[in-house]
């Protein structure tokens, strides 16, 4: 049997630049590794070229493994958007700091790489193997400083914590093949279809309690999401943003392909289980973000408060459910790493990750605070910006799908987030600069600059020409068994 | 192979992950909680190796996946153990309750 490599082009092209930088930054001195990174920015590029090229692939492929269809394309698209800007502003930040750059982006590839399989993934085999590429990469990542204490702890932290969830999501995989006699997520629905029906329902449903609460791990969703303030808080400025944005979203993803497709018999229980969820992540979240004084740190709290809207069209179980939570990733990544990119350039230049060493930046540096004024305003979901269209789209679906307790829940989250975005907004405009704040040096290098005006303009063009993209998470949001 | 029922593997494989799960929660030696995971993990491994085997039809799958299993958690736990190993060198503690610069 031939195997068909040219449908899943677009990873190899991108673990394969990932396994050539290993391989360069072997012979590479570090301070002479930047060039390396722009290696890593081509290989995405290629990578996105190709899945574009791609996009209207149906099918299956590698043996039934992957599954080529309009959600996976979305996923590939936004998952190589999200690398593309990280890969970009991150590289000042890694730079300044004295470690292999190389090695950095064939890490980030490489997890990227994993984060793509999930959502491609049509066999629990090959689910898990996304899945570990993708944490086992993220915990040498969140370590990647080995010279700075917090560093370490973040990688130990995140480390014990994603391989109990990994270990327990297997152990829900490995009852699920029990029930069904397959590892193929159509065979495991056909499978659950007449196991439900007889006296083994009560294990499909600790199966089913086993997956979910191992990927609500893997989101950061309260009661789950104890690593993430600390991982946030200790990992590398731009990591710390493809967590929110690329970690995230491969959850949202597997959850989609496991539990929506292939657990669909057990329908009418999960919804209302994701509908507590949400409601618990986006309350504890807000809640405990309007203590924080450390940016990463609220910026952690704030991404779990977002993991809790996007549970919000996840619970309802319908079509519109799911675009409307497609629309908010793809919206979600621009305004998370345009905020860590803000952090990671300003870091760069000297300034502290504190909320208070941000005061008085808008005198300082009017266009770094501008930007991150536009950042928190989309994080709101203030009228114009592109949170604003995502949470309009939750919200119609919670109410359209029957959960208007949900989607009142949401609105007053959204009310309670106010208070610390604002907190950070005051800071910057209407308070002095600290003694001794660092000064203003306004050049970014190219790549940041590159990086920050791709988020902007993606969070603008978002929220005010919605259409298109509404039309693209329609178009992807179709699932088999929907 | 005769005599031994499923149901008899299944319980195993729960007391193992149950033992598992216990010690990664209850300890705070870093080494322990992983030893915990690891127990966990071959849980797993003999509750597919056990359905593969009394599986009707496509059984090899989950000998398969057994084989995956292994493998990923050797690579996941050299990672982990760098990471500790790390960890004890910068502080001199494995107890993660002693690693506690990151709170708030």
């Amino acid at each position: 049997m031939p195997v068909d490599f040219g449908s899943v082009g677009p990873e190899i092209v991108l673990a394969g630049t990932g396994m050539l930088l290993i391989l360069l930054s072997a012979f590479v001195a570090k301070e002479r590794q930047r060039p390396l990174a722009y290696v890593g920015i081509l290989g995405i590029l290629v990578a996105l070229a190709l899945s574009w090229a791609d996009s209207g692939a149906t099918g299956t492929a590698l043996a039934g493994m992957v599954r080529l269809d309009p959600i996976s394309t979305f996923f590939r698209v936004t998952f190589l958007a999200a690398a593309l800007v990280v890969a970009l502003t991150g590289l000042d930040f890694v730079q300044s700091r004295g470690v292999s750059v190389g090695e950095f982006y064939a890490l980030l590839l490489l997890a990227t790489t994993g984060a793509i399989l999930m959502a491609l993934a049509w066999d629990i085999v090959m689910l898990y193997i996304g899945l570990e590429l993708l944490s086992v990469l993220s915990y040498v990542l969140a370590g990647f400083f080995r010279e700075d204490p917090k560093s370490n702890e973040a990688g130990i932290k995140y480390f014990l914590n994603g391989a109990l969830a990994s270990a327990v999501l297997l152990f829900g995989l490995s009852m699920v093949y029990g029930l069904t006699g397959t590892t193929s997520i159509p065979g495991i629905a056909a499978g659950l279809g007449r196991a439900v029906q007889g006296p083994m329902a009560p294990v499909a449903l600790l199966a089913l309690g086993f997956i979910l609460g191992a990927l609500a791990f893997k989101v950061a969703a309260v009661p789950f999401h104890l690593w993430a303030p600390d991982t946030y808080e200790g990992a590398p400025t731009p990591f710390a943003g493809f967590l929110a944005a690329v970690s995230e979203g491969a959850g949202m993803a597997a959850i989609i392909r496991i539990v929506f497709t292939g657990m669909a018999p057990l329908s009418s229980s999960f919804g209302v289980w994701i509908a507590v969820l949400a409601a618990l992540t986006m309350t504890v979240g807000n809640v405990t973000a309007l203590w924080q004084t450390n940016f990463k740190r609220l910026m952690a709290y704030s991404s779990v408060a977002q993991v809790g809207y996007i549970l919000v069209g996840l619970a309802v179980v319908t079509r519109e459910g799911i675009s409307s939570v497609l629309f908010y990733l793809f919206a979600y990544l621009f305004m998370t790493l345009g905020v860590f990119a803000v952090i990671a350039a300003l870091s760069v230049q000297g300034q502290g990750e504190d909320i208070a060493d941000y005061a008085g930046l808008g005198q300082r540096n009017p266009w770094m605070a501008g930007l991150l004024t536009l950042f928190m305003a989309s994080l709101v979901g203030i009228p114009t910006t592109a949170g604003f269209m995502a949470k309009l789209g939750l919200i119609s679906a919670s109410v359209s799908g029957g959960y208007t307790w949900l989607a009142l829940f949401l609105a007053v989250n959204s009310a309670i987030s106010v208070g610390y975005y604002w907190n950070v907004v005051r800071n910057m405009w209407l308070r002095p600069s600290p003694e001794g704040a660092v000064p203003a040096r306004r050049a970014t290098s190219a790549a940041a600059g590159l990086g920050l005006a791709v988020a902007a303009v993606g969070v603008l063009v978002i929220g005010l020409l919605p259409n298109t993209f509404y039309v693209f998470a329609h178009w992807a949001s179709f699932i088999p068994g929907h | 192979m005769t005599g031994v029922p499923l149901v008899d593997f299944l319980v195993v494989a729960g007391l193992l992950f149950a033992i598992g799960l216990w010690t990664a929660l209850r300890r705070t030696n870093a080494i322990m909680i992983l030893m915990g995971i690891e127990l966990m993990l071959n849980a797993v491994n003999l509750n597919l190796v056990a359905f593969s085997r009394y599986m009707p039809g496509d059984a090899m799958r989950g000998m398969v996946f057994a084989l995956f299993v292994l493998t990923v958690a050797a690579a996941e736990a050299a990672v982990g153990l760098a990471i500790i190993i790390l960890v004890v060198r910068r502080r001199g503690v494995v107890d993660v309750n002693k690693v506690n610069l990151l709170r708030g």
